[in-house]
């Protein structure tokens, strides 16, 4: 019935208001779509630590696409950024 | 096949709206049409939900993911996608234009949401793409208005769309549905608007790719 439905990231939707049942039979089910939903995270944040700051929308948009046009991620992008800045500023680049 | 990126930096200017009403349209002229939705409120997704299997289909996608998913639908048989992308959200917005065809650019006809389409503009020059902003949920009749507006989008660089989406009741009578415009009222306005705009951009479209330019 459904052509496209083996592409979706996530199952269907289901649509609302939903019914939930009262009796809690159905943690099996719950747990099963949840493994599915969920892929094992990977540890690339461990030992590492976030910095964060809010600019422009225009200061967002030009780093997502000056990332995507040279095949870099934000967070490449981003060290490249700090690395060049630290140069600058007289200081050894970390570089990640 | 053709590949419609619905993007506003904007909320609330009508892109799920927009992106619904014309995959179902191109589906209604006899294409196999797919909507991909980005937007992390997956209100596509909802209205996808609600039709219970009826195409158009509505497919979610993480951003890094719609060019894989374009080409694996194409694959399947899809031959026009509608990509609907959530305001603010640089990364989907951008991997949306990038595989487009054609960016349509919703926009309510009024000077605070006219001014915020600046940003959306660069998006889609930065990636080169023939782009058109559509006026939505404004006044069905106000031609000087629109007059007004479309020289103020001119002054940003780019092109108004000749069809405009006016506010009509059934948009959100037919969404509440689980429908289209087009399958809840056919022989009304919105139905009759909607259509024509899809005939628009599928001719614009075959125009661009053979061989024309755009914005």
């Amino acid at each position: 019935m459904s052509r496209f439905a083996n592409l979706a990231d996530k199952p269907k939707v289901s649509p609302k208001p939903q019914h939930k049942p009262a009796v809690p039979d159905n943690e099996e089910a719950v747990a099963a779509t949840a493994s599915v939903s969920t892929p094992p995270r990977s540890n690339s944040r461990a030992g590492r630590k976030a910095i964060a700051g809010y600019f422009s929308l225009e200061m967002s948009l030009a780093m997502h696409v000056c990332a995507r046009k040279h095949g870099l991620s934000l967070q490449e992008l981003m060290t490249e950024a700090f690395d060049d800045v630290l140069r600058k500023y007289g200081q050894s680049p970390v570089g990640g | 096949m053709t590949i419609i990126a619905i993007v506003s930096q904007k909320g609330g200017s009508g892109k799920t709206t927009l992106s619904v009403n014309l995959a179902a349209a191109a589906e209604d002229a006899g294409a196999v049409a797919l909507i991909i939705d980005t937007d992390p409120q997956a209100t596509a997704s909802q209205w996808g939900a609600w039709r219970a299997g009826k195409a158009p289909e509505v497919i979610d996608s993480a951003p890094p993911r719609i060019q894989a998913k374009v080409d694996a639908a194409k694959g399947q048989g899809a031959t026009f996608i509608v990509i609907d992308t959530p305001p603010h959200a640089d990364s989907a917005a951008s991997r949306a234009v990038e595989v487009a065809d054609l960016v349509m650019i919703p926009c309510r006809p009024s000077a605070f949401d006219l001014a915020a389409i600046k940003t959306t503009v660069s998006l889609v020059r930065l990636f080169d793409k023939p782009a058109y902003v559509v006026f939505t949920a404004g006044p069905p009749h106000a031609p000087r208005m629109y007059e007004e507006a479309v020289e103020l989008v001119q002054g940003f660089g780019i092109e108004a769309c000749p069809h405009i989406l006016p506010d009509r009741a059934v948009y959100r009578h037919a969404s509440a549905a689980g429908a289209s415009v087009i399958e809840f009222e056919p022989s009304g306005k919105a139905a009759a608007e909607i259509a024509a705009l899809h005939a628009w951009t599928a001719a614009h479209v075959n125009l661009a790719t053979t061989g024309h330019e755009g914005v």
